[in-house]
């Protein structure tokens, strides 16, 4: 069951409290939570989404966020009777053929790579325009007010909130230099991490 | 987001006294710090007209580094001048289809392919991190943020904080991990 994220916050700024401390604002707490969710779903890949991609003729460079405005990370590129396979390195191209940067007469897409976060190589440019589904990491909304997330529930999985929870309140305790809670807290995230599976 | 909403977004962070001024430009020396390395993840690509004979292009004036160099229809090897020289030592006369680019040598804003050029046309494709000031991720705002108020908290000044300036290093250092970079 998806959490709410007002509820997610409330319970954020409880844990950070302290008697006679500084006060957190709700919003400033908010758009930290939510900036930890988008975090976290950078790392553990869990929210996804897909769209139709269009290919242009004789290119093989797209700006991929120009197309998919909430792709962070590609991670699948396919059409409707195959999965295209990824190159790790732009270098695995000269596999298909040495002078591959130069094929723009191809008639399918045989495989992809990316560069960074906005760069997706389509191998070979093809003759004629098409179209391909691409799968990737989606940037979470971002809410920088609590009022914004009174009724909006977290994409994350629950287990996931409690990453993103953990996170968020690690940096309000720096915020407020509650500094010997510190260390206890920074290693439970990190055994929350390993659980799920994320190399450190 | 902006570079000014990611400096806004920083100063949210820190609720004891800091300088704003000071915080500012060490979120930019952090952004450009992120940009310039190997695995710089915010990039731009870029078609570019080479003159024949001219072997050395200085960088555009929002590049930072230049992470692949394609050249007509096969990638360059980013190489040292003492590799090339190693190779041939003649090579600064040499001219040809480009195989190689160097970077890093004689001034930092300047790139030089090997051998020069006998064409001219617009056949060099790069893709490079750029210091962009819009277009910024939102996923980079909080280890950028971290790593500026790192930086504040570690110079000498009524606000240091050695303390404080550790554990945000370590956080900053989550955060870059979780995103990708070693």
């Amino acid at each position: 069951m998806a959490r709410n994220i007002q509820t997610v916050v409330d319970t954020l700024m409880l844990r950070v409290r302290q008697e006679g401390g500084i006060a957190l604002d709700s919003d400033v707490a908010t758009e930290v939570y939510s900036r930890c969710e988008q975090v976290t779903n950078a790392a553990l890949k869990r929210v996804l989404a897909s769209g139709s991609f269009t290919v242009l003729a004789a290119t093989l460079l797209y700006s991929y966020r120009t197309q998919l405005t909430k792709a962070i990370e590609i991670v699948d590129v396919e059409t409707s009777t195959r999965e295209i396979p990824e190159s790790q390195r732009f270098a695995d191209f000269s596999a298909y053929e040495l002078a591959w940067y130069g094929n723009v007469t191809g008639t399918r897409t045989e495989s992809w790579a990316q560069r960074g976060r906005d760069i997706l190589v389509l191998y070979p440019g093809l003759a004629s325009g098409t179209t391909v589904t691409v799968k990737y990491v989606k940037l979470i909304d971002l809410y920088t007010t609590y009022a914004s997330v009174a009724a909006v529930n977290s994409e994350l999985p629950d287990e996931d909130v409690d990453i993103a929870l953990a996170l968020a309140e690690l940096t309000f305790l720096l915020r407020f230099r509650l500094l010997d809670k510190i260390p206890q807290r920074f290693e439970s995230i990190i055994k929350l991490l390993q659980h799920r599976g994320f190399e450190l | 987001m902006t570079r000014a909403e990611l400096k806004t977004f920083a100063a949210k962070l820190t609720a004891l006294a800091s300088n704003a001024t000071s915080l500012d430009t060490f979120v930019d020396d952090v952004f450009n710090e992120l940009q310039i390395r190997d695995d710089a993840q915010m990039v731009k690509n870029l078609s570019k007209l080479v003159t024949a004979g001219t072997a050395t292009y200085a960088y555009e004036s929002d590049m930072l580094r230049i992470v692949e160099a394609l050249y007509d229809d096969e990638l360059l090897s980013e190489t040292l001048k003492e590799a090339i020289s190693a190779y041939d030592v003649g090579w600064i006369d040499n001219s040809g289809t480009p195989v190689a680019i160097t970077q890093d040598e004689t001034d930092a804003r300047n790139y030089t392919l090997f051998p020069k050029p006998d064409t001219t046309e617009t056949k060099l494709h790069l893709i490079y991190a750029d210091d962009r000031s819009t277009d910024i991720l939102d996923i980079f705002a909080l280890p950028i943020s971290l790593d500026a108020l790192r930086r504040e908290f570690a110079y000498p000044s009524a606000h240091a904080d050695l303390e404080a300036a550790k554990n945000y290093d370590n956080l900053a250092k989550l955060f870059y991990a979780l995103l990708g970079y070693k």
